[in-house]
């Protein structure tokens, strides 16, 4: 029976960057303009990355896993002070979802601690 | 006593009731646009349910093909824009980048539709996505990875044109699901007849 938007749970790391083509394309709003996602919005898309970032934790290691989830957070807020995507803050979002891919491939690497 | 659902109790009478998980409005949008969501929307879950109830695969492919080409489209205008602000993988070509960037915002769009639809895609699911198809005949074994299959269909999103030609074509073609065809999915934005269907070859 379909049900409300949740999002998928990435269970490897491609798909987690699948997730982020994804919020990337739907940022800001969150809404879906064909129909196929009702209850979709910014809060569940999140949730959803969250559990993504959670589920693979292990896979990222500690530190990788933190600086995601600290990145994750300031998208977060960019889109939620930019939700008509009309000051350029939806943009510094978008950014940092670009900071997250090259963490995840590895085209950036973490200074050591 | 556990009474039975949707019946009032002490009356007996039944009662409609509507779970706010199933319908998210009862009318019908005022916009053409809205309109044609809400369509989008009650053929993706009559396919859906086609599909788990009966195991109907050829429904949900023909809307798997409709959600891959609308989303294939959005993912290039958004794509383009991303292009242009120079955000996307500069290790690779403008086209390759781009391509790369659809192909993998159409895959996460579709996890999340199949989700919705409480349809698996797991490697025991004849519906996968972005998921490894075994070529056995091989003198050594490989894979082919396509961005989507439904049953005995392979759904390939892309920039370039393909035909029967083209390496990765003949690799689902001799893949171990024998698909029947290949379903090119490229976006509108590109021209006419972007999008097309590769027939199986005889042997």
């Amino acid at each position: 029976m379909p049900r409300l938007y949740e999002a998928y749970v990435a269970q490897t790391i491609g798909e987690l960057m699948d997730q982020l083509g994804s919020i990337m394309l739907d940022s800001p709003k969150f809404e879906d303009k064909f129909g196929y996602f009702p209850g979709k919005d910014l809060d569940k898309t999140f949730r959803g990355l969250m559990l993504s970032l959670d589920q693979l934790r292990k896979k990222l290691g500690e530190r990788r896993y933190a600086k995601l989830v600290e990145l994750a957070g300031r998208m977060r807020a960019h889109f939620e002070a930019d939700p008509d995507d009309t000051t350029g803050e939806a943009w510094d979002g978008r950014r940092i979802i670009n900071d997250m891919e090259d963490l995840l491939t590895g085209a950036v690497k973490l200074p050591e601690s | 006593m556990e009474r039975p659902r949707g019946r009032s109790g002490a009356e007996g009478r039944t009662r409609l009731t509507l779970s706010p998980d199933r319908f998210i409005s009862l009318g019908t949008p005022a916009t053409l646009e809205g309109q044609n969501a809400q369509l989008g929307s009650l053929r993706m879950d009559r396919a859906s349910a086609l599909f788990r109830i009966r195991g109907q695969t050829a429904p949900l492919q023909a809307e798997t093909v409709r959600f891959m080409q609308r989303k294939a489209g959005e993912a290039f205008e958004v794509g383009e824009q991303l292009q242009a602000r120079g955000m996307l993988d500069h290790r690779l070509s403008p086209n390759d980048a781009l391509g790369n960037y659809i192909d993998r915002t159409v895959r996460g769009q579709l996890r999340d539709a199949y989700r919705r639809q409480s349809i698996q895609t797991d490697r025991t699911s004849v519906v996968r996505v972005n998921s490894r198809e075994y070529i056995s005949s091989a003198t050594e074994r490989s894979y082919r990875l396509p961005d989507a299959r439904v049953g005995n269909i392979v759904f390939d999103v892309t920039l370039t044109q393909k035909t029967l030609r083209t390496a990765q074509v003949r690799g689902y073609f001799a893949s171990d699901i024998k698909p029947t065809a290949v379903v090119i999915i490229r976006p509108r934005q590109i021209g006419p007849d972007s999008s097309y269907i590769i027939a199986r070859p005889k042997d």
